[in-house]
């Protein structure tokens, strides 16, 4: 399992995004299963900065733990900001609305959520801990049929 | 990961051409070159996204905040997104709102 540990900033982003890579790989995971692994991962680290630690970012950190194998890539953030669970937030109201009368933003959790095979939360020890999931070979031509919320079935 | 945008004018379309990532570090890079092409007062706004390997939610979100800073009537074409980012696109329906282009329009 690899694990690292970064400053609850935006610019934390890229080494967010090297793990993310590092695990795709090691599952062997397909250009879209690889992409679908980094939106949900950016999705969640960046709402954690932004909304988990708001304005105690700058003491905040985020561990992220991770694995792969031959069915897939599992990942779980884990913060210390208050209690909140990602997966069971409201959709976007107005995603059949014309750009020029929407709400910017609220967006980010729902292609998290919908860019995972399972996805599940726990808040323990003081801490968020959100497991996503992206396994091999479950890519669809129009983006995902399945919409997450399921246990993740880990080893 | 890095992103470059180029805004260039053709008469009343504002073209911006992204090459790279586009996420929460580097949406900045699209908005100032969304907010410079708004300035011009396009009637057509092109998004060049052949050389865009990435959008996220950071992205999107500037693109709507981009498209509210012009005209109602104002036309947004997307050339070139590959399947990925067609399908972020899709997922939050702004299909509806803009036109998909293969190639860059006249």
């Amino acid at each position: 399992m690899l694990t690292i540990t970064v400053p609850a900033v935006t610019e934390a982003l890229e080494q967010v995004n090297a793990f993310s890579a590092r695990l795709a790989t090691a599952a062997g995971l397909s250009l879209c299963e690889t992409y679908r692994l980094r939106l949900a991962t950016e999705e969640l680290f960046v709402n954690i900065v932004g909304h988990g630690y708001g304005a105690d970012r700058t003491t905040g950190q985020v561990t992220i733990e991770g694995d792969a194998n031959e069915r897939g890539a599992w990942l779980r953030l884990i913060d210390t900001a208050a209690p909140f669970d990602p997966f069971q937030v409201a959709g976007p109201a107005g995603l059949d609305l014309p750009l020029k009368d929407r709400e910017p933003g609220a967006l980010g959790l729902y292609l998290a959520r919908h860019a995972v095979d399972a996805a599940s939360h726990e808040y323990a020890r003081g801490a968020n801990r959100s497991t996503i999931a992206v396994l091999r070979g479950r890519s669809d031509a129009d983006g995902r049929t399945s919409h997450g919320g399921h246990d993740i079935d880990r080893e | 990961m890095t992103l470059d945008a180029t805004l260039s004018m053709r008469e009343n379309t504002a073209v911006i051409a992204l090459n790279g990532d586009l996420d929460a570090v580097t949406a900045p890079v699209f908005q100032n070159q969304a907010e410079r092409a708004a300035e011009h007062r396009p009637e057509r706004l092109v998004l060049d996204m052949r050389q865009l390997g990435y959008l996220s939610s950071a992205g999107l979100r500037q693109l709507v905040y981009t498209r509210q800073k012009m005209d109602d009537d104002v036309h947004v074409v997307l050339v070139g997104a590959n399947e990925q980012v067609t399908q972020v696109i899709r997922l939050v329906g702004f299909e509806q709102s803009v036109t998909f282009s293969d190639d860059m329009p006249e």
